[in-house]
């Protein structure tokens, strides 16, 4: 930019003015003064010449006048002496006497070898009017010379330095006091003003050009200051606003600005609505009378006239303006109106109006500022208007989010206090089943341990219905001690009490632990155990050792109470890749279909074990797919058993039962 | 002499039906029903075998025995604790305070004088 560079263009000042000035002078005084002092000293030596050849034109007057009798009677011995006294000035180099032939008749010594730089005088010797010879003298010019340099040419330079300084001195002074003492005081206020003191002004300097030029240059200043008071004021004004992010506050602060910094008297401001609705938003300084004799009508009669043009409209005669409206702004004292549009592009936000009582407010740069905030404010109001909207729609979701958030408080309160209950109240169960059963079986301890004894007739021997009734008392008892032991059992699982000890277990050898801990009921039924070999030694499998007995346990007790006597229980193990299979199969009666579904239910005991009266807790299966499940394995019952050529058994034969469960190898 | 069998447990029928078996089998009983006095009878009586219960009021077994266990005269003594109480982590307590053996209520009989006899020989 143009502007810039000039405003950056601080020329350093290396030789002032009266610097250039003195040296000019020199440039001119200098050779004139020389001059002057050639032409002194030519005249000074024309004149001392001049006396020498006077002197020496005397000498050879007088030795041409003693010379012509000299001559004439040869008397050469006076001329001799003539000469030889004349040779005593020292400034004569030498003397010639010559005849008319110009043959040498006297002459003196020579006191120089060459007579250059001599002067050189002669004069001819008549007598009675006949020429006799001639006398030359060789007069030294060196004493001129000598003369001049030593006093007159010192004197001479003397005079011209003196002269070339005091002359300088006195134009330099002068100069000084006419141009650049003046020059220096514009300099020094332009270097003020350069440093930002708007406030500089030069004093008066006459009526010259120079005079003229701080005139000019005062001008200059007030016309940047001024300008800089309306930026500075706009910049004010628009940080203000910028400042603010409420619509009501915006306003506020402009109207209050509108008043205080830009002398208005009145002012208002009318904004466009969403609706398209032009509405006046706020004011200040308006009279009553006039708000009453609707006034606000009018004002926004003249705004929707501006926003309707794009442009500023500033009215200030208003006689040319209908009757009743110049005589209601001029009873509310309205000199002057202005009113700015604020727009963004060609987007109408609404309209600025300012007021003033003074009819010179408001000059034409006035308004142009106004217009540069203008466009400021509409730019900061349509900000205010979507963060208010943003600001709204946030609130609108923030309600939404909080009704949402609470429903979904409430309900989780609900899930929380409905999961506290349960929880609760499976730890009432759990506590409740493990209490029951350990006072259940302190009684028991006496009733089994009286009744084993009655049974075994230790206190004396019992008649046969005696035994017999005793019998189903042990043997009741032991069944409520196996449904207690399940039961207490199954809480234990279920409440996550029961942790596994993983060992590498061989299957084979658990099983075999099983079989001797169930000898004396298989002895008693005279069952057929057969425990398949594997086809491969089967692999260690990690198991907890008491929880993996008490699986097969159930199974097998499970097998045995339902076959006859005789019957036959198969042990079958198989690799199954990631998983060992075990299964356990009888050949008894089988399960019926609809038993098969609810076979591993808790308490689930099918309708012919009832009937059948075989004793049961119903704990059993569940207890054993709880405690399969706990090892990542799965249990499932196939029946009838469809391969039971596998165990040789007669295809006519009853349904039998195959269980089997699987444990992962890792 | 016959060895003598002391039996601390709050339930009287099992009192009567350990008493029942062990006299049976010629031993001298004594009984207490709760922990304290248990101790106090076990000083007193100096017997060859306690058999504890674990679940009685006052004081129980677990707290009976290691009282036993830290008095002079009462530590050699072999406790067996009898109890409902038939958890992996009860029975470890149990031996870890001292006990010599465990027996989950209920029990046979049979069972029963089986341990008894294996530690009184």
């Amino acid at each position: 930019m143009p502007n810039e560079k000039i405003t950056n263009f601080r020329p350093k000042i290396k030789f002032t003015l009266g610097f250039k000035f003195v040296a000019a002078l020199m440039v001119v005084l200098i050779p004139l003064m020389l001059l002057i002092g050639f032409i002194i000293i030519k005249q000074v030596k024309q004149v001392v010449t001049d006396d020498i050849s006077k002197k020496s034109k005397n000498y050879a007057s007088f030795l041409a006048k003693v010379s012509r009798q000299g001559i004439k009677e040869a008397d050469v011995a006076i001329l001799k002496r003539y000469v030889q006294e004349i040779s005593g000035d020292k400034d004569v180099l030498y003397i010639l006497l010559v005849d008319t032939k110009n043959k040498p008749i006297i002459h003196s010594e020579k006191k120089a070898d060459n007579f250059n730089s001599a002067l050189e005088v002669q004069i001819p010797i008549f007598y009675k009017s006949e020429r006799t010879g001639t006398i030359k003298i060789w007069y030294s010019l060196s004493r001129v010379a000598e003369e001049l340099t030593t006093n007159v040419q010192q004197v001479l330079f003397l005079v011209v330095v003196l002269g070339i300084i005091l002359l300088g001195l006195v134009m330099f002074v002068v100069s000084e006091q006419m141009i650049f003492n003046r020059i220096g005081k514009l300099l020094k206020a332009m270097r003020r003003v350069q440093k930002g003191d708007l406030s500089t002004r030069v004093e008066k300097l006459g009526n010259d050009e120079l005079g003229y030029l701080a005139g000019q240059f005062n001008q200059m200043v007030t016309q940047v200051e001024e300008n800089q008071q309306q930026l500075t004021l706009l910049f004010e004004m628009s940080r203000a606003v910028t400042a603010a992010l409420d619509i009501t506050l915006i306003m506020d602060l402009v109207l209050e600005m509108s008043v205080e910094k830009l002398q208005g008297t009145s002012c208002s401001i009318f904004l466009v609505g969403d609706s398209g609705l032009f509405k006046m938003r706020g004011a200040r300084g308006l009279s009553t009378s006039f708000v009453n004799a609707n006034g606000i009508a009018l004002l926004e009669d003249m705004a929707q006239k501006a926003l309707l043009y794009n442009e500023p409209l500033v009215i200030r005669d208003f006689n040319l303006s209908p009757g009743n409206l110049s005589a209601l702004l001029i009873q509310e004292q309205i000199a002057v109106m202005v009113n700015i549009p604020l727009l963004i592009g060609d987007r109408k936000l609404g309209v600025l109006n300012i007021n003033s009582h003074n009819p010179e407010a408001f000059p034409p740069e006035r308004v142009e500022l106004l217009m540069a905030f203008a466009r400021q404010l509409a730019v900061v109001l349509q900000n205010a208007q979507l963060y208010e909207q943003t600001q709204q729609f946030s609130k609108e979701l923030e309600e939404k989010i909080n009704i949402a958030t609470g429903n979904l408080a409430r309900a989780n309160e609900r899930l929380k206090l409905a999961n506290e209950k349960l929880v609760e109240l499976s730890q009432a169960k759990s506590d409740f089943i493990a209490i029951v059963s350990h006072e259940l079986r302190s009684p028991l301890t006496s009733i089994l341990g009286f009744t084993d004894l009655l049974v075994q007739g230790e206190p004396g021997a019992l008649n046969a219905t005696q035994k017999d009734f005793m019998e189903i008392i042990n043997q009741n008892t032991r069944r409520l001690i196996d449904l207690i032991n399940n039961l207490l059992n199954l809480s234990k699982i279920e409440a996550g009490k029961v942790e596994l000890k993983k060992t590498p277990l061989d299957l084979e050898k658990t099983l075999h632990g099983v079989l001797h801990n169930l000898r004396l009921t298989i002895t008693e039924k005279k069952l057929n155990i057969r425990v398949l070999p594997p086809a491969e030694p089967l692999a260690l499998v990690p198991a907890d050792e008491n929880q993996l007995t008490a699986i097969l346990l159930n199974l097998l007790t499970n097998a045995i109470k339902y076959i006859p006597t005789q019957g036959e229980v198969v042990i079958n193990f198989k690799d199954a890749g990631k998983f060992i299979e075990v299964q356990v199969i009888d050949n008894g009666d089988g399960i019926e279909d609809k038993d098969l579904p609810h076979i591993f239910d808790r308490f689930y005991r099918s309708a012919k074990a009832k009937a059948e009266h075989v004793i049961g807790t119903g704990l059993g299966l569940a207890i054993s797919k709880l405690l399969v499940e706990m090892h990542g394995g799965k249990i499932w019952v196939e029946s009838p058993v469809s391969d039971k050529e596998v165990f040789n058994w007669d295809k006519r034969d009853r349904n039998g039962a195959k269980f089997t469960f699987t444990l992962p190898k890792n | 002499m016959s060895k003598k069998v002391l039996i601390v447990d709050d339930e009287p029928g099992v009192v009567k039906m350990v008493k029942y078996l062990l006299e049976k089998n010629s031993f001298a009983v004594v009984s207490a029903n709760e922990g304290e006095e248990g101790v106090k009878l076990a000083i007193q009586e100096k017997p060859d075998l306690i058999l504890m219960d674990i679940m009685m009021p006052l004081i129980d077994g677990n707290e009976a025995t290691r009282r036993l266990k830290e008095n002079e005269v009462t530590k050699q003594i072999p406790v067996i604790m009898l109890s409902a109480l038939g958890q992996e982590g009860d029975v470890a307590k149990s031996l870890e305070l001292g006990a010599m053996d465990y027996i989950v209520k209920p029990f046979h009989p049979q069972e029963l004088m089986d341990r008894v006899k294996k530690i009184l020989g």
